[in-house]
Parts: C-alpha cells; sequence; structure tokens
C-alpha cells in the first residue's frame, strides 16, 4: 500500500515539475509586461505632470502591490535614502529585487541599461528612451509568449510523460 | 559646509568640500575640465585633491565631467526635463535658496529657448541671507507708520537685494515703532524670496505674499487686484515699462520699494523712465549703496530732492 502511495506520489510530483516550468515561463512573462507597463506609466507621468521620477516612482510603488512591488520599493529606498546615490547606482541595486523572482539574467540585463540612458534628459528626449525601453521589452516578449506557446505544452506533456515512466520504471 | 549644499554636489567634490567653512562663501564655480573656483569674500580660492583651499589654480583638483553631470543629477532630483522652465531661464533655485547658473549647448525651437543641453558650466550662487542689515536704514523710510516710495541704488555685487529682502522682512514683521504690513513682492528672478517649489526659502516676513518668476508688469498688477498689498517690492528696474507700472501702483495706494543698477544719482537719471519717476517726485526716499575701505559697508539716504540725510554704516 505504502508503495503504491509512493508510486503516485512521485508521479504526481514529475507531472507538477512540468507545469511549474510552464508556470515560471508564464511568470517571467507577465513581469517582463508588468514592468513595460511601470515604465510607460514613468513616462506620461513625465510628460503631462512634469513630476520628478523619485516622486513618480514613490507614486507608482504605493499602487503597485504585484510582482514588482519589491522592485520599486527597493528603488525609491536607494533614492531617497539621503545620501545622494546616482540613478544608475539606484536602479542597478533595485535590480537585486528580480533575483527572486522567476527573471532569468538576461531578462534583468535587457533592463539594467535604462538606469544609466533616463538621467539629465528634456522631455522629448526622455519620451524617446522610455518608448524604446518599452519596445525592446515588447519585442523581447513577444518572443517569449510565441516560445511559451510551444514550450509550455511540451514542459506539461514531459512532465505527465516523465511521472508515468516513473510510475511504469518503479511498478 | 552645510548639508543642503553638500546634497547638490557630485560625490566626488562633496568629499572635497564636506569639512569647508562655507561663512563667507558666495560662489562655487564648476567647470568641466577646469580647476574648481570658489569665489570666498569676493576673493577667488582653489581647492586642491586634500580639500584644503590654495591660491594656485595649479595645484587646483580638476573638475571631471561626470562631476558637472552628477552635480546636475542631483540639483534636478535626476529629472532635468521637470526643471525645463527654469534651464530655459538659465538657472534653478534649489532647497535652501541657492540659484545654480548654468551653460551648455542652447536649443532653439521658432525663435525661442527649448533648453540647453551638454551643460558644461555650473555656477552655484550661495544663499547668503543677512538678517538686520536693514535695521538701521527701515525706519528711516517709514513715516508715521506708512512708508514711503523708496529707490535703493547700487552697483552690482554691493548687496543691494539683500537689503532689500531684508526690509521686505522687516516691514511685513512689523517691530516696535510699526506695526507688519502686507507685502507682495514681485520676484522676477527668484532672487528675493528664494522659492523652491513655490515655497520661499529666504525669510522675508510672515505676511509676505510672492509672485515668482513673474514678470514685473504682470505680477504688480496681479498683486493690486488680488492680494490687497500695502507695498510692493521690486528688484532691479529700469525700463520704460517698469517706470509706468511704478506710476501706476502709486497711484492705487501701495508704497514702492525697488532697487536699480548705478552708482550715482546721474547715472540713473540717464535711464529715460526712471528720470520721469524722479522728476515727478515719486520716490519719497532714495538709499545708495556703496563700499569705502576704512568705513565698509555703508548706505546713504536721500530724500526726494536728493539731499543727504543720513548716512548708516555697517
Amino acid at each position: 500500500m505504502i508503495k503504491l502511495i509512493g508510486i503516485i506520489f512521485i508521479g504526481f510530483s514529475a507531472a507538477m515539475i512540468g507545469y511549474k516550468m510552464a508556470g515560471n515561463m508564464k511568470k517571467r512573462i507577465t513581469i517582463l509586461d508588468e514592468i513595460s507597463k511601470i515604465l510607460q506609466e514613468m513616462g506620461n507621468a513625465a510628460t503631462y505632470s512634469m513630476k520628478t521620477l523619485p516622486e513618480i516612482i514613490a507614486e507608482i510603488k504605493v499602487r503597485d502591490k504585484a510582482e514588482c512591488s519589491l522592485w520599486l520599493n527597493n528603488l525609491w529606498d536607494n533614492l531617497s535614502g539621503g545620501d545622494n546615490t546616482h540613478f544608475a547606482d539606484a536602479w542597478e541595486n533595485s535590480l537585486v529585487s528580480f533575483e527572486k523572482t522567476t527573471l532569468k539574467e538576461e531578462d534583468i540585463e535587457l533592463i539594467r541599461p535604462f538606469g544609466r540612458r533616463v538621467v539629465n534628459l528634456n522631455e522629448d528626449m526622455l519620451t524617446n528612451v522610455i518608448g524604446n525601453m518599452v519596445e525592446t521589452i515588447d519585442v523581447y516578449n513577444k518572443y517569449l509568449k510565441d516560445e511559451y506557446q510551444i514550450k509550455s505544452t511540451l514542459y506539461r506533456k514531459l512532465g505527465i510523460l516523465a511521472g508515468i515512466f516513473i510510475i511504469i520504471i518503479v511498478i | 559646509m552645510r548639508i543642503d549644499l553638500q546634497n547638490i554636489l557630485s560625490s566626488n567634490l562633496r568629499l572635497l568640500l564636506k569639512n569647508l567653512d562655507d561663512t563667507n562663501l558666495n560662489e562655487i564655480r564648476l567647470r568641466a575640465g577646469k580647476p574648481i573656483i570658489l569665489n570666498m569674500s569676493h576673493h577667488e580660492y582653489y581647492i586642491d585633491s586634500s580639500g584644503k583651499l590654495c591660491d594656485d589654480c595649479k595645484e587646483s583638483y580638476l573638475v571631471r565631467e561626470s562631476d558637472v553631470k552628477e552635480t546636475m543629477e542631483y540639483i534636478t532630483n535626476y529629472s532635468l526635463y521637470a526643471y525645463n522652465d527654469e534651464i530655459k531661464k538659465g538657472f534653478i533655485t534649489v532647497s535652501g535658496g541657492h540659484r545654480i547658473g548654468i551653460c551648455g549647448k542652447v536649443i532653439y525651437e521658432k525663435n525661442e529657448i527649448k533648453t540647453i543641453r551638454n551643460i558644461n558650466s555650473i555656477n552655484i550662487r550661495v544663499s547668503n541671507q543677512i538678517i538686520g542689515c536693514a535695521d538701521k536704514v527701515v525706519h528711516c523710510i517709514c513715516r508715521s507708520n506708512r512708508f514711503v516710495n523708496t529707490l535703493i541704488i547700487s552697483p552690482p555685487g554691493l548687496g543691494k537685494t539683500t537689503l532689500l529682502r531684508d526690509m521686505i522682512r522687516i516691514i511685513s514683521d512689523g517691530t516696535k515703532e510699526f506695526t507688519g504690513k502686507t507685502v507682495g513682492v514681485v520676484d522676477e528672478r527668484s532672487e528675493i524670496a528664494s522659492c523652491h517649489n513655490g515655497k520661499p526659502q529666504n525669510n522675508i516676513g510672515i505676511r509676505t505674499d510672492v509672485m515668482d518668476c513673474c514678470m514685473k508688469k504682470d505680477g504688480m498688477i496681479m498683486l493690486i487686484r488680488s492680494m490687497k498689498p500695502e507695498i510692493i517690492a521690486v528688484d532691479e528696474i529700469g525700463s520704460v515699462e517698469d517706470a509706468g507700472m511704478i506710476e501706476y501702483c502709486s497711484l492705487c495706494g501701495c508704497s514702492i520699494l525697488a532697487t536699480i543698477h548705478g552708482a550715482t544719482f546721474d547715472e540713473v537719471r540717464q535711464k529715460e523712465g526712471i528720470k520721469r519717476l524722479m522728476d515727478a517726485s515719486v520716490f519719497k526716499k532714495y538709499i545708495i549703496c556703496g563700499y569705502e575701505n576704512g568705513v565698509g559697508w555703508k548706505k546713504s539716504i536721500y530724500n526726494e530732492k536728493l539731499e543727504l540725510e543720513e548716512v548708516v554704516c555697517d
């Protein structure tokens, strides 16, 4: 009886690993989408209300309760620490928050240069830089979404098959 | 060095200047690739790489391009775009009332300045409000609890705006001799109140309303219509238009406190509008600021007939 429960449990776990891998990929896309939306919101607030970047980040961080909340809070803490910090350094340090998420190193590398590019810009240049970053993320995300369509099914099926395979072997 | 100044400097410059005694500091000049120059008590000094004042520019710390960029980052709170209106005028007022003059590549659009890019030199004009510098002067322009139209005449750099600011503070707060008056200030270049985010950074009294970054002709009318000032204070008058507005305000029951560039009455009279005001005896008192070796700062007070009434020395 115990052997049977063990076999079912192992098989189920293997199937679930496949589902988790597909889920992680979905979450990665969601986070990148959210970053893209936050950047667009930053651009809009900068253009229409002429607020400073720290003011905008402070506003967004209060509203955002999802995956990027930790990152925004971290960025805000770095900027408002009292001891002046380069925006690029504050941005760089805040990206550490994404290490605990499903984002991969290559995803973080994609948004890393933004901190260096965004300061000391006039309105037009800021709009261009933010627009460029948003477009880059969106193009990358589109590629990930296409990949997700194929890989998510593959991961799930592989998980289930691996589970069945393990069950057969153990029996 | 005071914290509000440290906060706008790049990390390298902050380290260099943090132990500097800024009591007599007037200006910090940063030019990319050039020595850092400090103007203290109207003398120029350099700073060596250990943070000590020196007279030899060869020993001076050379300002890097990154220092200028980083300093601009802190001055504009990482958001140059949000300060574009100020940048177009060539200066930004920061917390503490310090005025930051900037130079770089000026971009024009439709014959108007659009912005300044590639900022390569910064002049930090340190706000040094001298509380009490007008103590001995204010009573001279008060007649039975009412202030007379007064013109402060001074060459650049001899403290006419500092004197005006302190007169505004005293008149606004009131003293034992007179009650506080409502003062309206038209601060065309944010020099009097040094407003940052709309808040005056200098002490200009409890009954003072400031029209910041507003042209004199517009600000004076708006103040009269909406704020009911007893006294209107303006800095650096000179044009015929200014003179016309002052005439108008003085006919509206407001007293005028104004400053003008010049060293003597003859110089001031050469400005057409001001000559007209002087001939019509619009100003009842004139204060000429000057500096004399052995005497120091002195303020000579004249009546409307241009007769010397009193000399006040600091």
